[in-house]
């Protein structure tokens, strides 16, 4: 674990991962406009686009990601803290159902 | 970001005098009527996003038509519009019409009331659910009700993740309208349009004609190519029929 203070998600730092979360959300809600603090949900975003989110940022970063993620973290910003925790603990590696 | 939470305004101008509030299908939530955004010039935009979806995905579900009606009620007679159209999908038709059915006995509004109901019969004489009802299907039988009903794509029937999150929110309003049993009433004074679908089995057409006895005031139907979720599958003609409606009350 680096002690630095700086997070990181697999290859990518913190910026890297909130750019890659932020641009795969406003692709698939075909929004460029799409803030970090908007909400996934209310610009569109419903059950289908979620697992496509999901999954893209999953294959994109290496990181699982349970779907119930974005649900309970429904801005690009928390949604981003939220795979860097799981980075972080690698706890939700094998129980993807 | 904290957003409000059961009514949840989608265009900014709030400030509108003719407002379109939009109560989505059971399991739904205000995704659904993104695209009426482009109403926006039109109406102000609401849509009500109800414990147990979306980001309210963990908060349990309402379990009858009343208990949403009760909740959603006084957030729509607050709403300052001249004209408030309600309009509700599946099992939101009737909580619409709940909702309506307590701004008139308050005449808690002031706002005239355009009630605009899709894929759901009237609420009396209801037709009793075919076989078992919802409480009795496992899981594996309520998904294949739902994939007949279309609306909920297999990406997410087939994920098993997916399902455990919305399975009990959808059963939940699915169980509401099954078990929902309206008082005797009087016909509101305000106008219903109901919307249905040409393919929708789910719906007798004489059950939709029975939304005529709930008004006192003009009815009619409007129907488009589809099935129960013709809203999504028809979504451009749908999109164009609003939007005549708002612009003759606007």
């Amino acid at each position: 674990m680096p002690e630095t203070g700086q997070r990181t998600a697999g290859a990518f730092t913190e910026q890297e991962l909130a750019t890659i979360v932020l641009q795969t959300w406003q692709r698939a809600l075909k929004n460029s406009q799409l803030g970090p603090d908007d909400d996934f949900f209310t610009a569109g975003g419903d059950s289908l686009l979620v697992d496509e989110v999901t999954a893209a940022i999953a294959a994109a970063t290496g990181i699982e990601i349970p779907v119930v993620t974005l649900f309970i973290n429904p801005t690009a910003t928390e949604f981003a803290d939220a795979i860097l925790e799981l980075a972080g603990t690698g706890g939700t590696g094998h129980d993807r159902t | 970001m904290t957003e409000p939470e059961l009514l949840v305004p989608l265009t900014p101008d709030a400030a509108h005098p003719v407002s379109l509030v939009c109560i989505p299908h059971a399991g739904a939530g205000v995704a659904s009527f993104h695209p009426w955004r482009e109403l926006g010039g039109l109406a102000a935009l609401w849509a009500v996003r109800f414990p147990g979806r979306e980001s309210r995905v963990f908060e349990p579900p309402l379990t009858s038509i009343e208990d949403m009606a009760e909740a959603l009620a006084p957030l729509v007679s607050e709403i300052a519009a001249r004209t408030i159209v309600l309009f509700g999908h599946c099992s939101g038709a009737l909580v619409a019409y709940e909702v309506a059915a307590r701004l008139a006995q308050r005449r808690s509004s002031a706002a005239d009331l355009l009630l605009v109901l899709s894929s759901q019969p009237a609420p009396f004489g209801r037709p009793q659910p075919a076989g078992r009802g919802i409480a009795g299907l496992s899981p594996a039988d309520f998904a294949d009700r739902l994939r007949a009903l279309g609306g909920t794509p297999d990406v997410v029937l087939n994920n098993p993740q997916m399902m455990a999150l919305m399975e009990p929110t959808i059963r939940a309003d699915l169980l509401a309208v099954e078990r929902y049993r309206p008082p005797a009433r009087e016909a509101l004074p305000y106008d219903i349009v109901v919307m249905a679908g040409r393919g929708d089995h789910a719906v007798p057409a004489d059950s939709l004609q029975a939304w005529q006895d709930c008004t006192a005031g003009s009815f009619r139907i409007e129907w488009f190519d589809g099935q129960h979720f013709f809203v999504s599958e028809d979504g451009k003609a749908v999109v164009r029929y609003l939007a005549e409606l708002l612009r003759s009350i606007g």
